[in-house]
């Protein structure tokens, strides 16, 4: 068996914002395989960004250790091994697509096969492009090429779909799928969606509300490659069904 | 990068094109190296001050001297006397009680030649308000600048006269908005020197009762930087000078619409009618009977005495000072216009 | 085209009724002239107000360069500092309320009578806005960029030339074009403390002499130049920059 790609050992965060002290992670332990396709899923504000950022090293922990590809994290962000997905892009309107897709390969000087990705995610054409003459979706799929550029091993997905249309989303999902499954990558991959987490994920982590915790983790024994047909499958169904039920747990307990 | 690019062009384009435009700027005349320069700082914009000046240049009184001249337009007295102190300007005209207060301050100037040898401030009114003698602002409203020496010498005047200054009510005014206060009746009158003209130019007619009539004081005065002075040659180029300008005066005197020409030639904006009238005025404060009889530029020791003795009560001046060594009278000529 | 004739024609009616009431209620001159007179003004010393308007402009641009070169330097200094913003920012600050007007004079004695004292003048009336808007513009850094440069472990110079300059552009003209007014400003303060030429001079010149239809002559030849140096950086900025990344003015 390979060594896993991140492993979290008994993480806690805590930091300071406007003077309140914030318990954002309570106690988290969980090893992602090389490759492995996770979704972490939970009520919102629950510390699951806080958790992309330990992996990425923006985030020390309060306690418990991170390890990436068996160094810390410190030394993965040396290494330049996680990719970002942001919610909103956050492109630089000044560049064009190509430009941005360019950027993160250019400041660690790494080339960039600019092209191809850009065809990849069904840009061509729009190269020369300003961010803003582009739909959200076009502009998500830019932020997931500049993530792509320089060929990290890990991406770190912050609910990259959620400010989309229903539609666009079911597509960018079936494209991060046929991305991923053509470039394998270890994805950490923060939604809201459950149908999402179900559909793209090896495993999904259910996370309780803030101080975060792991109430379930759910594996995902699906065939791949998978299409938006096995969304019509009893075992999709059944999956949705058990992960919804976890994440009724911790809205229980949350209202209580 | 292009878009990095095009950014910087824009945000240093300007700069740079305004580096570019204005590497032609206007340049400094060439000067003829055999004459001595002198640069003459006045005591504020042009005006008839300016004219007698310009006389002596175009008459060529100065290049016979051997000086290549030079008039400055000045802002205010009391700046002038700082400028012609740091050595700026060799030579400067400005009023003898900021002259005096900056000797006090240490500045290194002295003055060399009488130009108003009585003060030209006088109590200015519309006729209708029948004020033809200091005894007659008691229970008026009197206009003039809080700063400067224009109050003081109304203040010593009032003394003089035998007026009590209390009984006036004095206000406060900035200088350009007397003419305007006066004419829309705010006040019933100013103090002030050329104004009259700018009065009677709106039709109306002006009293005036000047403070040289009971204050025997030296005003205008032309000096210079004496470390200037004290360098080898200046005191033959300051001789040369003031012998040319005070030509240049006498000049003036008999031929004022030459003199007016000759002055609207070098600056187009000063009205000739404006010029001719300034000078009917300032004729009294040049040519006054005392410098009729001792001779135009010379300087009287108890004017300045008379001078010091207001600005000490008005605390203008800190504490006493030397009015011998203040001014000087040597570098006149001989021969003085009478 | 309609938004501009409704100006022109609100402009010469305003004229027209300027003119009507200046003759009709025999406004004497000294307190306000007609626009008739202001234009043949205009006309009849139109050499010389050329000639101080070429000064004028030369003092303007000359200032302006040099305070805007000196405002951007100080706010990229500033954004790369944090003991230097604590010094630079308080005295930009007491430079912007210290009354030019009064320490103009100190100015003539410390920088002469010639070129010097104006450009001072008018560099200090113009570093402020463009210092305020350069460190806006340096400073605000969108979080998400700022982390996805931290994630690959980019260079501070990196973030400055990539994100922080590119991204300040608006801001930096915002910040030209206040300071280009206010350089206008700058050049006739500094011309009132002594000067041979330029309008400034003439206005103190017209003033002396109640001559109000030439201060006003003067008045309107520097609003034209102040206008077109005006829209000289908004033409840059036009060509420059694209219309989605106009950023509303500080100062």
């Amino acid at each position: 068996m390979t060594e896993p790609a991140v492993v979290l050992d008994h993480v806690a965060v805590r930091f300071q914002a406007n003077g309140s002290a914030i318990h954002a992670v309570g106690d988290v332990t969980i090893s992602v395989a090389d490759n492995e396709f996770l979704a972490l899923i939970g009520p919102s504000g629950c510390g699951k960004t806080t958790l992309l950022k330990l992996v990425s090293g923006l985030v020390q922990p309060s306690g418990g250790a991170v390890t990436v590809y068996g160094g810390t994290a410190a030394q993965a962000r040396r290494k330049r091994l996680c990719g970002l997905v942001f919610q909103e892009p956050a492109l630089l309107p000044w560049r064009t697509v190509e430009a941005n897709v360019r950027l993160v390969a250019e400041i660690i000087g790494r080339r960039a096969n600019v092209q191809e990705l850009v065809e990849l995610v069904g840009l061509s054409g729009f190269e020369r492009a300003f961010p803003h003459e582009l739909s959200g979706g076009m502009q998500q799929r830019v932020g997931l090429c500049r993530a792509l550029a320089f060929d990290p091993p890990i991406l770190l997905m912050d609910e990259p779909f959620a400010a989309l249309d229903l539609l666009t989303r079911e597509t960018l999902s079936a494209e991060l799928l046929r991305i991923w499954e053509t470039r394998r990558k270890t994805v950490l991959f923060v939604t809201h969606s459950i149908p999402e987490a179900v559909l793209l994920a090896d495993r999904v982590v259910v996370l309780t509300q803030r101080p975060s915790r792991i109430v379930d983790v759910v594996a995902v024994d699906l065939p791949r490659p998978r299409s938006a047909e096995v969304e019509e499958s009893p075992a999709f169904a059944a999956l949705v069904r058990r992960v919804k039920d976890l994440l009724r747990t911790t809205q229980d307990r949350a209202v209580r | 990068m292009n878009r990095i690019g095009r950014y910087l062009s824009g945000a240093t384009g300007v700069l740079l094109a305004a580096i570019a435009l204005c590497s032609g700027g206007p340049a400094a005349d060439a000067q003829p190296s055999s004459l001595s320069q002198v640069d003459f700082l006045q005591a504020y914009v042009p005006s008839s001050e300016f004219v007698y000046f310009v006389v002596a240049d175009k008459k060529g009184y100065y290049k016979q001297a051997g000086i290549n001249f030079t008039q400055h337009a000045g802002s205010g007295s009391a700046n002038t006397v700082k400028v012609v102190g740091t050595g700026e300007y060799p030579i400067g005209l400005a009023d003898a009680a900021l002259i005096l207060a900056g000797e006090q301050s240490g500045e290194p100037i002295q003055a060399v030649m009488g130009f108003y040898n009585t003060t030209p401030s006088s109590v200015i009114s519309l006729k209708a308000a029948r004020i033809t003698s200091l005894q007659d602002l008691v229970g008026k409203t009197l206009a003039s600048e809080a700063a400067g020496s224009t109050t003081p010498m109304w203040r010593a005047a009032m003394i003089a006269a035998h007026v009590p200054a209390d009984k006036v009510h004095w206000v406060a005014i900035d200088p350009s908005a007397k003419v305007p206060s006066l004419l829309l009746g705010k006040v019933d009158a100013i103090l002030g020197q050329l104004q009259p003209i700018q009065i009677e130019a709106q039709g109306k007619e002006v009293n005036i009762v000047p403070l040289g009539d009971v204050l025997h004081v030296i005003a205008d005065t032309v000096f210079v930087n004496t470390a200037w002075l004290h360098k080898p040659g200046n005191d033959r180029v300051l001789r040369g000078f003031i012998a040319a300008s005070l030509k240049g005066m006498e000049y003036t005197k008999d031929h004022i619409s030459e003199a007016v020409d000759l002055t609207n030639a070098e600056y187009p904006t000063l009205s000739k009618d404006v010029l001719s009238k300034q000078l009917a005025m300032e004729h009294h404060w040049i040519w006054t009977p005392d410098a009729t009889a001792s001779g135009l530029g010379k300087m009287d020791n108890q004017h300045w005495q008379n001078l010091e003795k207001i600005l000490l009560e008005a605390k203008i001046l800190r504490g006493p000072i030397a009015v011998d060594t203040a001014y000087t009278n040597a570098y006149l000529p001989a021969q003085l216009p009478h | 085209m309609k938004g501009s004739a409704v100006t022109t024609a609100a402009i010469v009616g305003g004229l027209i009724l300027w003119e009507a009431l200046v003759r009709l209620l025999h406004v004497p001159a000294y307190l306000l002239p007609a626009p008739s007179a202001i234009a043949l003004s205009i006309w009849t010393f139109h050499h010389v107000l050329a000639i101080d308007a070429w000064y004028t402009t030369y003092e303007i641009l000359l200032g302006f360069a040099l305070g805007a070169g000196i405002g951007f330097a100080l706010a990229v200094l500033v954004t790369f500092s944090r003991v230097l913003d604590r010094i630079v920012m308080p005295a930009a600050v007491l430079t912007q309320i210290v009354p030019k007007l009064a320490v103009a004079p100190l100015f003539v004695v410390w920088f002469g009578t010639g070129l010097a004292p104006k450009l001072a003048i008018t560099a200090l009336m113009a570093i402020f806005p463009v210092l305020l808007n350069c460190v806006a513009g340096l400073v605000t850094v969108d979080r998400r960029w700022r982390e996805l440069f931290d994630s690959v472990c980019a260079s501070r110079w990196q973030l400055f030339f990539k994100i922080q300059l590119p991204n300040s552009s608006p801001y930096v003209f915002a910040g030209l074009k206040v300071g280009m007014t206010l350089a206008v400003v700058g050049a006739i303060v500094g011309e009132w403390m002594g000067a041979d030429h330029g309008l400034g001079n003439e206005m103190l010149i017209a003033n002396s002499q109640l001559h109000t239809d030439l201060v006003f002559a003067s008045l309107l030849v520097l609003s034209a130049i102040g206008l077109v140096l005006f829209g000289i950086i908004a033409l840059i900025e036009d060509m420059t920059l694209p219309k989605y990344r106009r950023v509303s003015v500080v100062g």
